[in-house]
């Protein structure tokens, strides 16, 4: 196209504006321009696909994220970025997400009902919650509300604790309720940091860390092979994880603590264990006797049948464990952190780390050194808030160690709604959560079918979505501002930008922008500064930024985009276990002091195979995907657009299944069908299916009606049968089933 | 391309109805006649059912029939694509840029009102008739998929205006 300066400016020089249009339109809907060129920059941010938070570089032109690459020298992505996080533009851009606050018209409320949406103002939506919220607590009380969210930042704890909400559930409580109730007894905290660089050895329990592309373990793990560190992997199926390993040990699934348990046996009897830890720093001698005859019984031979692994081999790595002082990194959660076991398997994993001295140790498991960055009720001082009152419709208070670390339980809430206490939730708040992240997905539409008003706050019109009486449209990592501290290579504080690379697109907004307007509707008084203004969360930003000691202004440390604080690696001596004095603890005098187990035992999962169901079913999260959120990215989906089923040949060539063949995978609560992937990587008792997929919103253009609920074979749980399988921690229990197969 | 000139009325009333959900926010000029036109002022009446019909249409999050954007109608649907950024280079070499920076340039609504400006102001024929196969021309999917999926007579008749302005429209102004 020619276009001379004569057409630009024809009209003295103001170009199309120079005289009014026909009709007027024009000028209502354009306006002149303010620059002639593009505006193109590269800006500093990271991921937040997932907590390594690697940091990113991100060429914007004119606001609108164009590239996106791996930020060089950066500690955690080491200028890397995996599949998900290189796809964040096309995640961004979806042109499926969700635009404009939107009320439901049509009251039949299912999957399959179209809600009747019609677009209302974000001020019409926050007066219309903010009435039937207030409303419901007024007439209900606190307990009528149920708050579930994907995590749960400061100012919505604020709101959530302000307004006596007792019924909260976030996406911590699937993964790591169990290990944080064991955690807090143990060893005082979170070691989730991992030395793998250092290591002298390490056994990993199942989770597949590589695929999951965590790209500071990924390095370290690969560090650790190149020095000639020896990596076991038990799990049940053959993983990216496995191959990086030196030693692939397939398992029977859900048997990961009788090798733990069996492992800390060799430790104790051979005395392969860090004396001098153990001496100084443990209360290991306060009840030796009672540790050292609880493990006696719990030896390799004992444990073989349950696991399938040769008592040798048990024997083997136990003892090059404790000779090695090794590590066996709890990262996050393990295989079994999916099953009714999990506490018992956190406990035991923990003691591993305690017998090999490698809490808070280089080479091992350390807490995270972070900038401490001050959370909004340090930062504004509140009112008291009111006394958490109510029944618990997830039952955790029925289990006194998940109340005492404030989770919740994902697992049992759809029993809680249904039989427990029908009718007790009349509002709920969603936050980015889909009903396909439970047990049973289905019956979880049903609890929400009883509730009178949902809202959901979210960035893809999600299952859940087609529930909601009001949907918000929710930003992107890409339009929000935050302080970022990282966990992973945590040796000394390292915080990383998330800046808002683009403004805010149609009328999404961020988490602590509509926080902040319900308070300032609901409780009023929590949401003011001690002057009496409104919160702000640019003001709260820049004060964070201030007292964490990152820069004067939040804008000061956007400019630096990473800070360090190196510092030398000073090993904890002092441990923050309640009443241990100080010490780890391997003996919980507490768990048993509240009828539970002070030392882990050996508990089958609730699940286990019969003539009728007689395949463990195991699902994943592919590496490809982030749970069920990332299914609609185009380019993720061009990756792996669905799910199959996984069978071991000889499994299938019983059943008359051949590769690609439909299968119908049914369990006691349900059954989907698959196509059938057939692969040796998997035991033969073993039917493997990844997670994510079998969205049903048709809304969603490349994800809708693409392969099936994994969640639709696994069955839900109440607290009565987590006490009788001593699940004291609460375990998330999201993969525990058994099923059966047949050709569709 | 097609060799006659689209009416700068039917523009400019399509490029409003795709933009705006209440019709009674879209201005229909006095005497404007045309199937269009005489839908936005029966549906001044009853609003509602418009601004309903818009969000299914258009907004759905329960599934969108017809998505307003160029750059979701190409081989790699997304927003803010390519179509976006060329869209705002065109309307910056002469000078404009949208009202609302926190929406796509190349809304359909936005890409027929400036074509509209270009014929009005005298852009050669060249110029609009790139500019109409850069950003106009694509619309005939768009059209065909709103021509079946309208429930209500206006969005009916938009689907047909927009037909009749990619059939006449290109070349230079009347
Ligand atoms: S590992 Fe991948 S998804 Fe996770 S933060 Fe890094 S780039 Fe993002």
């Amino acid at each position: 196209m020619a276009i001379t300066r004569r057409h630009l400016f024809q009209a003295g020089g103001a170009g199309l504006f120079a005289a009014p249009s026909a009709f007027g339109a024009f000028e209502q809907y354009l306006q002149p321009a303010s620059r002639s060129a593009a505006d193109v920059r590269k800006l500093v941010t990271c991921c937040g696909f997932c907590t390594p938070a690697c940091g990113m570089q991100v060429t914007v032109q004119d606001g609108v994220a164009t590239f996106v690459e791996g930020l060089p020298g950066d500690a955690h992505g080491a200028g890397h970025l995996c599949g998900k996080g290189t796809s964040s533009a096309n995640f961004f851009y979806d042109p499926d997400r969700l635009k404009y606050p939107m009320k439901r018209t049509n009251p039949r409320r299912g999957l399959d009902d179209d809600p009747g949406f019609v677009r209302i103002s974000w001020t019409e939506a926050l007066d219309t919650i903010a009435e039937k919220f207030g409303g419901y607590i007024k007439n209900h009380g606190a307990e009528s509300l149920l708050f579930l969210s994907r995590n749960s930042p400061d100012l919505l704890t604020r709101l959530i604790n302000a307004l006596g909400i007792v019924n909260r559930v976030d996406h911590n409580d699937i993964c790591f309720t169990a290990d944080q109730a064991v955690r807090k007894y143990t060893t005082g905290g979170k070691t989730w940091c991992e030395d793998f660089e250092n290591a002298r050895y390490i056994v990993l329990f199942g989770w597949d860390l590589v695929a999951k592309n965590k790209i500071p373990a990924v390095k370290g793990i690969l560090a650790a092979r190149q020095k000639g560190v020896k990596v076991i992997h038990f799990s049940t199926n053959q993983t990216a994880t496995s191959r990086m390993a030196s030693e692939y040990i397939p398992v029977r699934p859900g048997s990961d603590p009788a090798i733990a348990l069996a492992m800390i046996n060799v430790m104790l009897t051979e005395n392969l264990f860090d004396q001098d830890f153990v001496t100084k720093y443990t209360n290991f001698h306060q009840y030796e006797s009672e540790i050292r005859s609880h493990f006696a019984p719990y030896t390799p031979e004992w444990a073989s049948p349950l696991c399938d692994v040769p008592a040798d081999v048990i024997r083997r790595i136990g003892q090059e464990f404790g000779r090695a002082r090794g590590m066996a990194p709890a990262y996050k959660k393990t295989l079994t952190a999916n099953y009714t076991n999990a506490t018992q398997m956190s406990h035991a994993q923990v003691i591993l780390q305690i017998l090999g001295g490698t809490i808070d140790r280089e080479g091992g498991n350390y807490f995270a050194r972070t900038h401490s960055v001050p959370g909004v009720d340090t930062v504004y001082p509140r009112p008291a808030n009111p006394p958490k009152t109510g029944r618990r419709i997830d039952g955790r208070d029925k289990l006194f160690f998940v109340n005492d670390v404030d989770q919740g339980i994902f697992a049992t809430l759809a029993d809680g709604m249904l039989r427990r206490y029908p009718g007790m939730i009349k509002g709920a708040f969603i936050n980015a959560y889909d009903v396909k992240g439970f047990p049973q997905p289905l019956r979880m539409v049903e609890a929400l079918k009883t509730v009178e008003f949902i809202v959901t706050y979210d960035f893809l019109p999600s299952d859940t979505v087609m529930l909601s009486d009001i949907v918000l449209p929710s930003s992107h990592q890409f339009e929000s501002n935050d302080i970022i501290t990282r966990n992973f290579n945590a040796k000394y504080p390292q915080s990383v930008v998330r800046q808002a690379v683009a403004a805010p697109y149609f009328e999404a907004r961020g988490t602590g922008n509509l926080v902040i307007e319900l308070g300032k509707r609901l409780c009023p008084d929590y949401f003011k500064t001690p002057d009496g203004a409104w919160i702000s969360g640019s003001t709260l930003l820049n004060e964070k930024t201030k007292r964490a000691g990152l820069g004067e202004t939040f804008a000061e440390f956007r400019a630096k985009g990473i800070v360090e604080s190196p510092a030398p690696f000073v090993p904890r001596t002092n441990f923050t276990a309640p009443n241990a004095g100080g010490k780890c603890q391997i003996y919980v005098p507490q768990f048993k002091d509240k009828g539970f187990e002070p030392l882990p035992h050996w508990h089958l999962k609730r699940e286990q195979p019969s003539a009728a169901y007689p395949y463990y079913f195991v699902t994943y999260i592919p590496g490809t995907h982030r749970r069920n959120t990332t299914q609609n990215c185009s380019i993720l989906h061009e990756m792996m657009p669905t799910n199959q089923v996984t069978i071991h040949p000889a499994t299938a060539a019983r059943h008359g299944i051949r590769e690609g063949d439909p299968v119908r995978i049914s369990s006691r609560v349900g059954a989907i069908e698959l196509p059938a992937r057939l692969s040796r990587t998997v035991r033969e008792d073993v039917v493997l299916v990844p997670h994510g997929f079998g969205h049903r919103s048709r809304s969603l253009g490349n994800a809708a009606n693409k392969g099936a609920r994994d969640g639709d074979l696994i069955p839900d749980l109440t607290p009565e049968e987590m006490l009788a399988l001593m699940d004291f921690g609460g375990s998330g229990a999201i993969m525990d089933a058994v099923v059966n197969i047949g050709r569709a | 391309m097609p060799d006659s000139s689209p009416s700068l009325l039917a523009l400019t009333l399509a490029g409003q109805a795709l933009l705006q959900s209440d019709p009674n926010r879209i201005a229909v000029p006095s005497g404007a006649d045309g199937p269009l036109a005489g839908q936005i002022r029966l549906a001044q009446a009853a609003p509602d059912a418009v601004t309903q019909e818009y969000t299914r249409l258009f907004l759905n999050p329960a599934g969108v029939e017809c998505h307003l954007w160029q750059s979701v109608h190409a081989a790699e649907p997304r927003l803010f694509g390519p179509a976006h950024h060329s869209a705002l280079e065109w309307f910056r070499r002469f000078g404009a840029e949208p009202q609302q920076s926190n929406e796509p340039a190349d809304h359909l609504g936005l890409l027929l009102l400036f074509y509209a400006r270009l014929i009005e102001e005298g852009v050669p024929g060249d110029v609009t008739g790139a500019y109409f196969n850069d950003h106009i021309a694509w619309a005939a999917e768009f059209t065909s998929k709103l021509r079946q999926q309208a429930r209500h007579p206006l969005y009916l008749a938009l689907a047909r205006e927009i037909q009749s302005i990619l059939a006449s429209g290109g070349t230079q102004a009347m």
